[in-house]
């Protein structure tokens, strides 16, 4: 923790209203493009039949967020992609002849504009040096792999080697950041996707203005950092409206003045038709799957992160907090900051564990016995009994099967204990002690399933808490082998009982905003592969 | 004599007005703490902050009031069911201690083993429960070298003086290492309390700590230092947490939101403060702390994710409860850009 709380709130205690300036652009070439590509995207989204995730559609759709949400310069990418539909004459016979129109008009609209300079980059070089000469202490937020692309817009008012300390990528960045006079934002505020934001900007502020410069059109996401703690308890987070351009917001008891500018006046601007909650259309897609997950971006170096869902514990190495034993099991979204490093076990097969036959299975080998002989007996009527009696099974043939073999580790019944119930009445074991005796046999049944859990918990338990030690242990070398290294590869000592490498990776990001197929997660994966998963 | 106060190794000031608003706040719920009604409040932070434990600390002041708020009382029945559970269960078990997964109804491991501040270096093993005392048996050596084991019976009144192994004494004798009652009284000054309750253990507070374990609720409480004359005191020390202070008295267990355990065997807090979301989130599912008022501190600079949790929680806790807008009114002044959300509701008798 860099800053005191008592900073905080006295920074906040000491300004009346936060000051936001929402800078709206226009431009008619940049309109027509967005209005194309949207209609490229759904019309690809009609006819397909499955969902419209083809490459060329997510790399239309990622550009054209990128577009709207930093101050590139625009080149030829979105040209390469739409081409890459096919010729005029394919593209309106596969998809008709509308997207084909409207791939004509995208491409036309792509041209012009790679002639114009992107006058998100004019306006952000204007209002950097405007806050710089006022003496502002201004900070850009921006992700981190946009940072070039914005230092490149400020560069010849801020030296590169100034301007690195002036981004916030993240939530943990900006937690960080002591407090300061203007935060530079571009795009609208979001939670989610392209161009988000921590909501801790608008209910923590650690500025007093932030700057906002927007495409017209694109508007923030309604209730945009008010912590929905707030909307629970229903105390309503006021909103006033001054005039069309001012507007007074009261969100977690901060005061929000937001003047809407309209920075850059096109000449044709009557002629712009903008379609509000454009950004929606782009996240739909991946969003409302309900195969993905949650999921948490942690890039290590360049190019390859792992997508962990997001209370997953890893082991990892950080001395940020100055901790006796560096080496902990931590949790990704809560304790796992960018700079430690996580620590990715390559171990080689141990000896076989001996085999558990730890069940003490009295009660199970009666009933095991017991239904054995009714097995042999007769399988298909055994069948039919059970069935009538209530245990209704897909494969209650092959279930019972199961269920007759000796117990090991885990004792093999019914899943329900209504099924193992009517199970031992049909075996006839419930009328001596009645039903004390199948309790007692179900609660073995179910001790068997829990020590079973256990051991795999154990052994994996076991296993990261023995890797701590040993790390802590060699806490020294280890210091000595990651002087400098992003990465490096650690052999396990001879001393220890596992035997093996380690990979250790630093953490130069956490990203939040993903939905990724479970398949995805833990593995590596290239930044450039993933933002199909991003919402 | 005023109390100075740092954050972070900062410069000595003053005690500031939000560190004031969060210890008021947590006598005031003790004070408050009624046995028919529920209450669940959250306190919403614009950064990283101690919060928790100043509020916490608060709690505690205010506990020092109340005539019953020791576990001498009761201490016999606790010492008694912790032997029973060693002699009927866990002497023989030989399970590595899941008690969740043994499904054997206990919470916690039971050694049968007893420590006693008064005698530092002893250490008894509970052979027998009785109705009015318990039994141990003690290894003593006569004079001609030769070791024999007599039969102790501790009466209700002598199992004071013990402890459960890994717990805080009960009882502090009056001329051990008292708790520092001056700060307390520095702290909140139109507060009264009851001396005999600075040399009594009480389990009646509990604070949920960081979902980041101990180190990290440690780490935090820690970042605060109070200094009154010559004197300098931890917000970790004075929260008198059992392991973070040693050799006295605790006045508040502490519940580890990820081991979920409790550091000592406790009935239903009267007040369980959660530091952070995922605590929060933790704590209000806890069998233990059913019915018990919980108070949160989260900061807003938490992930989405951690709020997402919150927001759930207190759309189910919504169905049953009211909001309880009113609760602060006139009382303390809640300072700018720290949000509070209460709820209450009435409990059936």
């Amino acid at each position: 923790m860099n800053t005191s709380c008592t900073e905080i709130l006295d920074h906040i205690a000491g300004i009346e209203c936060f000051q936001r300036e929402r800078h709206e652009l226009y431009l008619l070439p940049f309109s027509n493009l967005r209005k194309s590509v949207r209609t490229i995207a759904s019309k690809l989204e009609e006819v397909s039949e499955v969902r419209p995730l083809e490459e060329h559609v997510i790399k239309i759709r990622n550009l054209m967020a990128e577009w709207l949400s930093t101050p590139v310069i625009f080149n030829n990418e979105i040209t390469k992609v739409i081409e890459n539909l096919g010729k005029t004459d394919e593209v309106r016979d596969k998809y008709g002849a509308e997207l084909s129109s409207s791939c004509s008009m995208a491409l036309a609209a792509a041209a012009v504009l790679q002639t114009q300079e992107n006058p998100m980059r004019v306006l952000m070089q204007r209002l950097v040096a405007e806050q710089i000469k006022e003496g502002m202490r201004i900070k850009i937020l921006c992700d981190y792999r946009q940072q070039d692309t914005f230092a490149s817009a400020i560069s010849n008012i801020c030296p590169k080697d100034r301007s690195e300390h002036m981004f916030v990528t993240n939530l943990a960045n900006y937690c960080q950041s002591s407090v300061f006079d203007t935060l530079i934002k571009t795009g609208p505020l979001r939670t989610w996707g392209w161009a988000s934001a921590p909501e801790a900007i608008i209910n923590a502020p650690r500025f007093k203005k932030l700057i906002q410069m927007v495409w017209a059109g694109n508007s923030d996401e309604p209730d945009f950092g008010c912590i929905n703690l707030e909307s629970a308890s229903r105390i309503v987070n006021d909103q006033k409206k001054l005039s069309p351009e001012n507007t007074i917001n009261i969100c977690n008891g901060i005061i929000w003045n937001t003047k809407r500018i309209e920075s850059v006046a096109d000449e044709k601007k009557d002629e712009l038709q903008i379609q509000e909650h454009e950004n929606e259309l782009f996240t739909h897609y991946d969003s409302a799957s309900e195969e993905t997950q949650k999921a948490l971006f942690v890039l290590i170096g360049p190019d390859q992160g792992i997508f962990y869902p997001p209370n997953s514990q890893v082991l990892s190495y950080d001395t940020s907090l100055g901790l006796k034993d560096p080496v902990q099991v931590r949790c990704v979204s809560d304790e796992l900051l960018p700079g430690a490093y996580i620590i990715i076990p390559i171990l080689k097969d141990q000896p076989e564990q001996e085999v558990l036959n730890n069940v003490e299975d009295h009660t199970s080998e009666i009933w095991k016995h017991q239904l054995r002989k009714e097995y042999c007996a007769s399988k298909n009527q055994l069948c039919t009994i059970l069935e009538y009696k209530g245990i209704k099974l897909e494969n209650l043939l092959g279930c019972i099967e199961r269920w007759s073999q000796p117990a090991s580790n885990v004792i093999s019944a019914p899943q329900s204990k209504e099924h193992f119930e009517k199970l031992m009445i049909f075996l006839g074991l419930n009328n001596e002690k009645g039903i004390e005796w199948c309790k007692r046999a179900w609660d073995d049944v179910r001790r068997s399933r829990g020590e079973a859990i256990q051991d795999g918990r154990i052994a994996h338990d076991e296993m990261e808490t023995e890797l701590a030690c040993v790390l802590n242990h060699d806490i020294e070398n280890l210091k000595k082998q990651l002087q400098n290294n992003e990465s490096i590869k650690y052999k396990i000592p001879t001393w220890s009982k596992l035997v093996g490498d380690l990979h250790l990776y630093r953490i130069t990001n956490i990203q939040d905003g993903y939905r990724v197929d479970s398949n995805e997660l833990y593995k590596y994966r290239n930044p450039k592969d993933i933002q199909r998963w991003r919402v | 004599m005023s109390l100075l106060f740092s954050e972070n190794k900062l410069e000595w000031m003053p005690i500031p007005k939000w560190a004031e608003f969060m210890i008021k706040l947590g006598c005031f719920f003790s004070l408050k703490a009624e046995k028919n009604k529920r209450r669940i409040s959250i306190i919403s932070m614009p950064c990283e902050s101690p919060s928790a434990g100043l509020v916490a600390l608060g709690a505690l002041i205010g506990d020092l009031g109340k005539e019953d708020a020791n576990d001498v009382d009761a201490h016999f029945e606790k010492i008694a069911s912790y032997g029973k559970q060693y002699l009927g269960s866990c002497k023989e078990c030989t399970n590595v201690c899941y008690p969740e997964i043994k499904n054997c109804g206990y919470q916690k491991h039971s050694t049968g083993e007893l420590r006693s501040p008064f005698l530092s270096r002893e250490k008894v093993k509970i052979t027998n429960v009785l109705k009015d005392s318990i039994q141990w048996s003690k290894k003593t050596k006569r004079r001609d070298g030769e070791q024999k084991y007599a039969i102790v019976t501790a009466s209700r009144e002598k199992i004071k003086k013990y402890h459960i192994e890994d717990e805080p004494p009960v009882l502090w004798a009056e001329s051990m290492k008292k708790l520092p009652h001056h700060i307390y009284n520095e702290l909140l000054t139109e507060t009264s309390f009851l001396t005999k309750n600075l040399s009594m253990t009480y389990s009646g507070l509990c604070f949920a700590g960081r979902v980041g374990g101990e180190k990290a609720s440690l780490e935090i409480c820690s970042s605060v230092k109070m200094r009154y004359g010559h004197e300098d005191f931890l917000l970790s020390e004075v929260m008198t947490i059992s392991g973070w202070r040693k050799e006295t008295v605790s006045r508040m267990s502490y519940f580890n939101t990820r081991t979920m355990n409790l550091d000592r065997k406790v009935g239903c807090p009267h007040l369980v403060v959660a530091d952070g979301a995922s605590a929060f989130h933790k704590a209000i599912d806890y069998p233990e702390f059913r019915d018990s008022n919980i108070l949160a501190v989260i900061k807003r600079t938490d992930t989405r994710t951690n709020h997402d949790l919150v927001n759930l929680k207190l759309a189910s806790i919504g169905q049953w409860y009211a909001l309880d807008t009113n609760i602060l009114e006139g009382l303390i002044t809640i300072p700018k850009g720290v949000t509070m959300t209460n709820f209450l509701r009435h409990k059936k008798e």
